[in-house]
């Protein structure tokens, strides 16, 4: 798979009921994807969503990463809509 | 025959309101990426609206449709390339204004389609037109595409257009109304109104669906699902309707029976447009699961009551 950069910060999704905010910074390469999680149900669903965030940023082929994420209880579905809609402005990716 | 009575738009980049989105009882529900999403949302809307699709369980009578941004934009194409599943049904185009409109949707939906191993041709497209110059070619656009399967207006954009005003008696776009419906009968698709803005006013929602059906129309769009339950209660056929129609059916088989030409209900000829009728309305509350009592219970029925069959 083609390697993808995260070249520029970029957020996604709302403060919303149900959405979550997702935030991607560049990081060095070769240092991994980090995933930082706020919100309440944190402790909760951090084992659950963290490899549900970085699983899907691999799926797109992004190695290095730094991932802030602050969510008011979001699906699944759309935890991963906003991490790919961030990695989309973040990165050079082609959405199709 | 695809029931399509309501047709609820729902905002594309909400996440809170789309899983619910086919619980309300819409025969038609709209994802909507155009002009309830601003800008700098809208490639968040596209992607939650894309991951929706593969993983939402919408109900199994609901006809899911995604509204598009128009390709004239730097988002329709991207649009289509994202959405493009085997749950997609179907797709609003906005702002139709020519053929071309249509039929550049329909070459990137068919690539797409490919691409991703979809048969060809099943997801079905619709096109609203907004502009004076859209109503004015509705008639060459009806008939332009295989795919397309229902044309409808857009009274904001369009009023605008127009320089008219909204009211509620809708004299602004009567006459588009009127062309709309037209164009989509002589192509033979269906003609679906748009919203009623107000959500909290259900008499005039009641009104306008009351005309829109004398019209011709076989739908409307809505805002809010409080706005379903009328709407399908004004173009689901009354049970007098349907006995009617089911007495109707019921001489027409027998007069074939007799080899009978003339056919007659009573004392009243039935014509060819009476026969047409009863068959719609039949097929219509079969479509939406309203019981059709048999003839003998209706003749039971009218044998008991005063005036007879």
């Amino acid at each position: 798979m083609e390697k993808i950069r995260i070249l520029k910060e970029a957020t996604a999704g709302t403060e919303e009921r149900e959405d979550c905010i997702v935030r991607l910074t560049p990081a060095e390469p070769g240092t991994g994807i980090k995933v930082e999680i706020e919100g309440k149900s944190r402790d909760i669903f951090r084992d659950e969503v963290i490899p549900l965030i970085e699983g899907t940023l691999k799926g797109m082929g992004v190695e290095d990463a730094l991932v802030w994420s602050r969510g008011r209880s979001p699906l699944n579905f759309t935890i991963i809509a906003r991490v790919k809609a961030a990695a989309l402005k973040a990165g050079e990716l082609n959405e199709a | 025959m695809r029931l399509r009575r309501s047709r609820l738009y729902v905002p594309g980049n909400n996440p809170k309101m789309i899983p619910p989105a086919g619980l309300y009882g819409a025969d038609v529900i709209s994802l909507d990426l155009e002009d309830s999403v601003s800008p700098e949302y809208k490639l968040d809307a596209r992607m939650l609206v894309s991951e929706a699709l593969k993983v939402v369980d919408f109900g199994p009578n609901v006809e899911v449709t995604v509204r598009i941004n128009p390709l004239s934009t730097p988002f329709g194409r991207w649009d289509i390339r994202q959405i493009v599943c085997s749950k997609l049904d179907g797709i609003y185009i906005p702002k139709v204004e020519t053929c071309e409109d249509v039929l550049r949707v329909d070459d990137l939906l068919t690539e797409m389609e490919e691409k991703k191993g979809l048969e060809i041709g099943r997801i079905k497209l619709f096109a609203t037109f907004e502009t004076a110059k859209g109503i004015l070619n509705a008639k060459e656009v009806a008939g332009c595409c295989g795919r397309l399967e229902g044309i409808t207006i857009g009274a904001e954009d369009l009023t605008a257009d127009l320089g008219g005003e909204r009211s509620s008696d809708g004299i602004a776009i009567h006459t588009s109304r009127q062309l709309v419906v037209l164009a989509a009968k002589a192509a033979g698709i269906q003609a679906i109104d748009t919203v009623y803005s107000d959500f909290n006013d259900m008499d005039g929602l009641r009104r306008e669906t009351e005309t829109i059906k004398k019209m011709g129309y076989d739908g409307k769009a809505c805002i809010h699902p409080s706005q379903i339950e009328v709407i399908h209660e004004v173009f689901n056929p009354t049970q007098e309707e349907i006995e009617y129609s089911v007495r109707v059916k019921h001489a027409i088989d027998e007069a074939k029976e007799h080899g009978s030409g003339v056919i007659a209900l009573g004392k009243k000829m039935i014509d060819r447009p009476i026969a047409i009728r009863a068959e719609k309305v039949l097929a219509r509350a079969s479509a939406a699961d309203i019981p059709i009592p048999t003839w003998e219970s209706i003749k039971e029925k009218m044998e008991k009551s005063e005036g007879g069959i």
